[in-house]
């Protein structure tokens, strides 16, 4: 069952288009993921989800509710904000509370859902507080527990871990991912962070210029993505992209061996072959389908990443730990198994 | 003033290694010494005009700073018409800057907020009330006051006070709106407010310096006013600073209750002021960083 449904929806500011036909379903309980460069239309989703936005074209459900036109109050969400938004003139406490407040919940009832909340996210000792008094992880933590008090159907999170640095990110990352197990609702996360993304999601929904690429479970994406763009946005180092032509049914690269191609293809199409840095093979010299100018050698502690030259194409090898050098040459293998075929034109998925 | 006050920590040479700062090229003292000079400078015309006040009626102009005060021209004045006129000027004040704040901060809101077509030139027509002398209205003002039987009456001052204070309201409240972020009453609308929820339990609240500084701006503007006071009153509405003209009479100058009169009347924006301090600094300085 899906808890959120957008059918066909369009955001227009002026003339220009931000969010193009978005059709989605996110499934109930999961984690959803809204990736993509900035400017991408995730955010401006989230927020016609959220109600702080209108929908130009188009409709959005919550449950079996249509909510397009409904204000946020009436939308039974939760959101937790990129800068936090907590009112700086209430406690801890009373940021947490105030939803509750609002919606006539009596005291009592408000300080038990705080002091739970407050539990489950380590709080309780700064109820007190106000947020000027408080770190970034901590603010970070109150809007959280902000919106978990309500008890909304979904919770809406904006790049929520973008101010905090690195290591504070990846505790937070850990920290949203238990809580989310743990109450089991439905949360729709915006970021621009593929690690981010990889890691917390149940379904991750890639958008650019407003329209989603591809929806799907991360490994399901990072497997077979359908086009260049996601191709090249997920996985980390980037994945290689080499141009080849069918000639005589086999691939051909400039500088390389000819590679068995796959039936569907056309003679002479010319076609982005996609493989992924560590499915490069440092090989003897025998096996090799051509080989790598080394020009950069960055040591990643157990593996490290050669980027060089291969046939005059750009080409990046994660390579186990080994003695290269700038300048040097490296015979490489390229397995066909883990080729992705785009066409050169569209870039669309061709295997 | 305002902006003096903001930009005074930016453009500070920052103390650093190659230039020693003022302090620390010169003695503490000497810093000290400057500032009760100034200090004294700027008060020398409000301590003088107190000091006349408690000075018995012989003794008015004698050069000796040694006299033994007295409070007979406050009594003197208690005795008289100025009561009236003091509690005149505390109520035509009071209510046009109270009006001036309920009608203005959610015009200001407004302004600040709101996505509509031509908001700079709504603005800009509210700021133009304020470009013309105020002595371009008296004639047109005196005219239709008598017409409408609002000449000497208290409402007829609150009215021609709310039209300057108002204008006032809305241009300094804006900035303070705009300093606001959006995101937090984003989250107050999700958290369940209406719009006027909102405003009230989030949005003011977090502009209350701002409040406070420009109450004070408004109300002192229309406790000092003479000029509209003088025109539109005669009588029964006499303000307090035109009741001062009054002690200048053919038979001479009363100055011991000139200056008691004058002590009065600077007490409340003296105390407003002191009261409100804090928040008139960082009010004036918050709103002008961003306007």
């Amino acid at each position: 069952m899906s808890v959120v449904r957008l059918e066909h929806v369009h955001k227009r500011f002026g003339d220009v288009e931000v969010v193009r036909d978005v059709s989605l379903q996110l499934p109930q309980g999961g984690l959803t993921v809204f990736l993509g460069p900035s400017g991408c239309g995730k955010t401006t989703t989230l927020r016609m989800i959220a109600g702080l936005e209108s929908v130009t074209e188009g409709r959005i459900l919550i449950g079996d509710q249509d909510v397009t036109s409904l204000d946020p109050r009436d939308r039974n969400i939760a959101m937790v904000f990129q800068n936090y938004a907590l009112y700086p003139h209430k406690t801890v406490a009373e940021n947490m509370g105030f939803g509750l407040k609002i919606r006539g919940v009596s005291g009592p009832e408000i300080e038990q859902r705080v002091k739970t909340a407050a539990q489950m996210l380590g709080l309780s000792d700064l109820l007190a507080r106000r947020p000027k008094q408080l770190s970034g992880g901590q603010m970070q933590r109150v809007a959280l527990g902000r919106a978990i008090v309500r008890d909304a159907e979904v919770f809406l999170l904006d790049e929520p871990l973008s101010n905090l640095d690195a290591k504070l990110r990846v505790q937070m990352r850990e920290e949203i991912f238990k809580l989310q197990r743990r109450i089991r609702k439905s949360m729709i996360y915006v970021t621009h962070d593929q690690t981010e993304a990889m890691t917390l999601a149940d379904q991750i929904v890639i958008m650019r210029d407003g329209r989603v690429q591809q929806v799907g479970a991360p490994l399901e994406i990072f497997d077979r993505p359908v086009n260049l763009y996601v191709a090249g946005f997920i996985g980390s180092p980037e994945m290689n992209v080499l141009d080849m032509r069918v000639e005589g049914g086999s691939l051909r690269a400039a500088g390389a061996a000819g590679f068995t191609a796959h039936p569907a293809l056309a003679e002479g199409q010319a076609i982005k072959v996609g493989i992924r840095p560590d499915h490069v093979e440092v090989a003897t010299t025998e096996s090799a389908h051509g080989a790598l100018d080394v020009e950069v050698c960055e040591q990643l502690g157990t593996t490290m990443l050669l980027i060089g030259s291969f046939g005059g194409q750009r080409l990046r090898v994660l390579a186990p730990r080994a003695s290269v050098a700038t300048g040097e040459r490296v015979p490489v293998r390229l397995p066909p198994a883990h080729f992705h075929l785009f066409d050169a034109a569209s870039g669309v998925r061709l295997n | 003033m305002a902006s003096e006050i903001a930009d005074a920590p930016t453009t500070r040479e920052p103390s650093g290694r190659s230039k020693p700062s003022w302090r620390q090229r010169n003695p503490l003292w000497l810093g000290d010494l400057a500032t009760v000079v100034l200090a004294l400078l700027v008060l020398f015309p409000f301590l003088w005009l107190i000091q006349i006040s408690l000075r018995p009626k012989e003794e008015l102009f004698s050069s000796s700073i040694l006299f033994t005060p007295t409070l007979e021209n406050y009594l003197a004045l208690w005795k008289g018409n100025f009561p009236f006129s003091f509690v005149n000027s505390i109520v035509s004040s009071t209510a046009a800057t109270v009006l001036a704040m309920i009608i203005g901060v959610p015009a200001a809101y407004a302004l600040s907020r709101g996505r509509f077509r031509s908001g700079r030139q709504i603005g800009l027509w509210i700021l133009v009330t304020r470009m013309a002398p105020p002595v371009a209205f008296t004639i047109p003002l005196y005219i239709s006051f008598r017409w409408l039987d609002l000449h000497d009456t208290r409402l007829g001052l609150v009215i021609v006070y709310l039209t300057f204070s108002l204008a006032l309201v809305i241009w300094m409240m804006k900035p303070f709106f705009d300093s606001i972020p959006r995101e937090l009453e984003e989250a107050a609308a999700i958290d369940g407010c209406t719009t006027w929820q909102t405003f009230l339990t989030v949005t003011l609240p977090l502009a209350g310096p701002g409040l406070a500084a420009t109450a004070v701006i408004c109300f002192i503007q229309s406790w000092n006013d003479f000029f509209f006071a003088l025109i539109l009153t005669r009588t029964q509405a006499s303000t307090a600073p035109v009741a001062i003209v009054g002690f200048i009479q053919y038979v001479g100058w009363e100055w011991g209750r000139m200056a008691a009169a004058g002590t009065l009347v600077m007490m409340p924006v003296v105390l407003f002021s002191i009261f409100v301090r804090k928040y008139l600094v960082r009010g004036l300085a918050a709103g002008s960083i961003k306007g």
